[in-house]
């Protein structure tokens, strides 16, 4: 079982963000903490419910600085069961870094930080809106791995205008501050967020898709030339480094979200799964902590289909006779013909590992896995 | 004669002299106010309370709202009591807007004795209403100008009577002003219609003779057509017989639409109402057809029947083949209700099965793929119209060929005849040299070219088929301003010096896409329909490469670059459903592509022809 927390407070919002969040300087921290509680007991979690992973996501969650994070951290270790824990994560901004909050967080169990660094080039940070600058960066994803903590952090790449030696100089200053982690996100514009309407108005431009793959590969290469592993479409890690919350995604672990927009799924023997989001905003979550904007139920089949592409984002792909016995419903003829499309196509491909047969996205074809995801759901 | 249906509903008299009957329809171009007009009057004598009114009554399917236009005529009975005390039997006889429907609309329009020409004050005589006036003239009709909008600001009632003069050659001193959104001025127009339009004649004494000017499938009673009778009359129980058709049926009723249906005893001479008698198929019940009793051997037919025949083809698939059944039914269902249209089974390389539709055509064309989307829930892909040829085979055989995929190649044929049509023109001298070039460029040969008035011209261009149907009714408007009327009739077959260009995708000819052309104008349609389907056709993992290609030469090529990358990497904190949703939504923007081998193609490209500009 994971936990997730989202913290939805920002002291600014990126212009390309579509998380929720709200803007403000000082997060209401107690007000915050009682809404968690009001929510666990509106949807009856039980008490002390054992959990393996623990994320803390934004939002900004060290936008509550080291006194926050430490009520936060101890109401949720009050409430739930960690003693379990392989992995407690929580997400910073690399501004609010210090030594106070990273003692903090050592204090309170968290072994693993992820950091939105998003780039290490002065005019790609004004440009994305963020509120460090690379040095700050720097110090603070040294500071993080000097305290002994695993380090994650965030790159964008394929903004307008980033060229190859950009990129090539930002992976490579990350990489020497002795990261373990990065996940790579291609700049995407959503519907609704300030980019797009800067866009409209000439004031921007769109990421170009082609360069984008460019960029997207070139990172790839930098990536695992330094000894990381493309284990998951956006992710690369040092060996024993990947991030167990996230696989947990793809591969069929519960997890329980709480605060205004969290996703939290409960998984059936028979493969169904049943999901629920969280109300969209602050002020709605509150109001009603324990409704759902959003829910659903998949049958054994439905789950199926989409367990196949769930479980394609991991690169090393799909070990069949481990994966149905997830979805006792289907057997190996019916993922090979939901899937034969995708293989004639040369996206995704079958061969014979130490394990028996497995299944995976063809190398370099993770560029297109939203069309073979999207073949594969529906 | 003279007594009244006794109901409490509105008063409808029952076979009046035909003194007290005036029968006319409105012509009016799209938005001027034809429908409004319509409820106007009907509210005005008793027909439509504020209530019941579902705005614009008239136009009864929801197509037909929503394109603002009239597909099937739907014709009221209204009871006016006029200044003179007398009460007035009126049929509003509504009619088909459109060229595609031109010998439904000369059918209704012998049913009339009048028209009611109506003009927006602000905005003038349209183009596109002038073939309806000169129909409506050549069949003697009385025509009261109206001038409709009289209360917006913009109106200037005064100009437009002048334009009426001038362009359509009528007296309009006595236009009647109206507002139909308001109801100022009905009163003055229904007077007018009593007043002006003449009565109709008819000998009530001698057999039946009635003309169908309309005809549907109801599913509840059969085909109901409406008549109007031009002698004798018709009852319940009487034995009919349909002259074209050679079929005989028992009258269950007769009746009126006021604007729901009405049972009447009897209609007369002169009268217009519906007819049903029990006629189980609706091609049996054809426009135009006469109605005699079936004890009159040997009658004669009213003058001016036509078989109404498809001038316009097409192959509609399913974009999912397991589809092919639900298609099957549908079009079954929709003959029943649509006589007009034909279609017999067609297999594709390209498409897989499906059936070439005949249509009378672009317009009823697109209402029939509507209609099957919409009412069937179907995705279909529906190819380029095509014309009928007739081809001399080497072998000295002959065929006709509706399919440019069954076109034989080049080589294999000695002659090509294509249908041509006699088009008529009428446009505002200014824009005669830009329709001159337009016709010359459709391989248009000039027939005739006279002064309406001064400043109108009527041109007669000979023009292959083909070619009006590949946009030239768009072309004419746009270099007309919009000025130029169109109407036109076929004019037999001529030969041309033709040939099949192909479409070949990444080196597969894709028979669907493939279109007769003129020699002459191929080199240049290939090279345009390639950099068309560049811009149709989206770019997806691979490269695809277009070529024209007549026989084996390839004459124009292109290629749609392949986009490197379809990934959005982000995970919403585990928020799947989202993402899965999306990828769903991202699939089903996919559901109107077609895939050929590894290729999608929209159905846009498939239509690719009819946005060339000319030849």
């Amino acid at each position: 079982m994971g936990l997730y927390v989202h913290v939805p407070f920002c002291a600014r919002a990126c212009p390309y963000c579509d998380f929720d969040f709200e803007v403000g300087r000082d997060p209401p921290i107690d007000a915050f903490l009682r809404d968690l509680e009001a929510e666990c007991v509106a949807r009856a979690l039980p008490e002390r419910l054992a959990v393996d992973t623990v994320y803390v996501g934004g939002g900004t969650p060290s936008q509550l600085g080291p006194q926050g994070l430490r009520a936060l951290l101890s109401s949720i270790d009050a409430r739930f069961e960690l003693r379990a824990t392989v992995e407690r994560t929580v997400e910073l901004n690399p501004e609010h870094v210090d030594e106070a909050l990273l003692e903090v967080l050592v204090e309170a169990g968290v072994d693993r930080v992820s950091l939105g660094v998003q780039s290490l080039r002065p005019s790609a940070l004004v440009q994305l809106g963020r509120a460090h600058d690379p040095e700050r960066a720097r110090r603070a994803l040294v500071a993080a791995v000097a305290r002994g903590l695993r380090v994650s952090a965030d790159l964008i790449v394929g903004h307008p205008g980033q060229r190859a030696a950009a990129l090539r100089d930002d992976v490579r200053a990350l990489l020497d501050t002795g990261v373990e982690h990065v996940s790579i996100y291609a700049l995407t514009i959503e519907a609704g967020t300030p980019w797009e309407s800067l866009v409209r108005r000439g004031r921007r431009r769109m990421p170009r898709a082609d360069t984008q793959a460019r960029r997207l590969l070139e990172a790839e290469a930098l990536l695992c030339d330094a000894g990381l592993h493309h284990y998951e479409v956006a992710s690369y890690a040092r060996p024993g480094a990947r991030a167990r919350h996230n696989l947990g995604y793809w591969t069929g672990a519960d997890y329980v979200g709480l605060g205004p927009s969290a996703a939290s799924a409960i998984h059936h023997s028979d493969g169904a799964v049943e999901r629920r989001t969280n109300l969209r905003g602050l002020s709605a979550w509150r109001a009603r902590p324990g409704a759902a904007a959003d829910r659903e139920r998949l049958s054994p089949r439905a789950a199926a289909a989409e367990g196949l592409w769930l479980g394609l984002r991991a690169l090393e792909g799909i070990e069949l006779a481990a994966w149905l016995r997830r979805f006792p419903v289907v057997d190996e003829a019916w993922v090979r013909a939901r899937t034969a499309q995708q293989v004639a196509r040369g996206n995704l491909e079958w061969f014979e590992g130490e394990r028996g047969v497995v299944l995976r996205v063809a190398p370099g074809r993770w560029l297109w896995h939203d069309e073979i995801g999207a073949d594969l759901v529906s | 004669m003279n007594a009244t249906a006794p109901t409490g509903k509105p008063e409808i008299l029952v076979a009046p002299p035909q003194a007290r009957i005036r029968s006319f329809c409105i012509i009016a171009h799209i938005d001027h106010g034809k429908s409004t007009l319509a409820d106007r009057l009907m509210e005005h004598t008793g027909l439509l309370g504020e209530r019941d009114k579902q705005a614009q009554y008239l136009d009864r399917m929801d197509l037909e709202r929503e394109r603002g236009i009239t597909i099937k005529a739907q014709t009221v009975r209204m009871t006016y009591r006029a200044a003179d005390g007398e009460s007035y039997e009126l049929n509003l006889i509504d009619t088909p807007g459109h060229v595609d429907f031109g010998y439904e609309v000369s059918r209704s329009l012998k049913a009339c004795e009048g028209a009611l020409l109506v003009v927006d004050a602000a905005q003038g005589v349209e183009a596109q209403t002038l073939a309806n006036v000169y129909l409506a003239l050549d069949a003697d009709l009385e025509i009261i100008p109206v001038i409709n909008k009289i209360d917006l600001p913009s109106a200037d009632p005064d100009t437009v009577k002048e334009q009426i003069e001038e362009m359509v050659g009528l007296d309009a001193t006595d236009a009647v002003e109206v507002s139909a959104k308001t109801g100022l001025g009905i009163g003055a127009l229904l007077e007018a219609i009593v007043q002006r339009i003449p009565p109709p004649k008819g000998d009530r004494e001698v057999p039946l003779r009635a003309l169908v000017i309309d005809s549907w499938w109801d599913s509840y009673r059969g085909v109901i057509s409406v008549i109007r009778v031009f002698q004798g009359r018709v009852r319940p129980d009487d034995r009919i017989q349909l002259l074209a058709t050679a079929g005989r049926y028992e009258v269950q009723s007769v009746g009126v639409f006021a604007p729901e249906g009405t049972d009447l005893p009897e209609l007369c001479a002169g009268e217009v109402g519906y007819l049903n008698a029990s006629i189980k198929e609706l091609a049996d019940a054809k426009i135009g057809d006469t109605v005699a009793l079936a004890s009159d051997e040997g009658a004669t037919p009213l003058p001016g029947f036509q078989e109404v025949q498809p001038m316009v083809f097409a192959g509609v698939f399913p974009t999912d083949n397991a589809d092919y059944p639900a298609l099957r039914d549908a079009l079954a269902k929709l003959k029943v209700n649509d006589a007009s249209f034909s279609y017999e089974p067609e297999t594709s390389e390209a498409l897989g099965f499906g059936y070439r539709l005949g249509f009378l055509g672009l317009l009823h064309m697109e209402i029939v793929q509507e209609r099957l989307e919409r009412e069937y829930d179907l995705d279909l892909i529906t190819t380029a119209p095509s014309v009928k040829y007739q081809v001399g085979l080497k072998t000295g055989e002959s065929i006709v060929v509706e399919n440019p995929a069954k076109f034989p190649d080049l080589g294999d044929y000695e002659w090509i005849e294509e249908p041509v049509i006699l088009a008529r023109i009428q446009l505002p001298q200014e824009h005669l040299g830009a329709i001159i070039k337009l016709c010359e460029e459709r391989r248009g040969i000039q027939r005739d070219l006279s002064y309406l008035t001064e400043t109108r011209v009527q041109l007669s261009y000979e023009l292959p088929l083909a070619e009006v149907v590949f946009g030239f009714y768009d072309a004419l408007k746009s270099r007309s301003r919009g000025y130029a009327s169109l109407d036109y009739e076929a004019a037999g077959h001529r030969r041309s010096d033709l040939v099949r260009l192909d479409l070949l995708v990444n080196g597969e000819v894709v028979d669907a896409l493939s279109l007769i052309t003129h020699r002459d104008t191929s080199f240049h349609r290939g090279r345009d329909l390639c950099v068309k389907m560049k811009e149709l056709i989206p770019r997806q993992q691979f490269e695809v490469a277009v070529q024209a290609a007549i026989g084996t030469r390839v004459i124009a090529r292109t290629t749609v670059k392949a986009v490197r990358k379809n990934v959005t990497a982000k995970c919403y904190g585990g928020d799947i459903s989202r993402k899965r949703k999306l990828l769903e939504k991202q699939k089903r923007g996919k559901r109107r592509l077609k895939a050929i081998g590894n290729v999608e193609i929209p159905q846009a490209a498939f239509h690719a022809v009819l946005s060339l500009e000319g030849g």
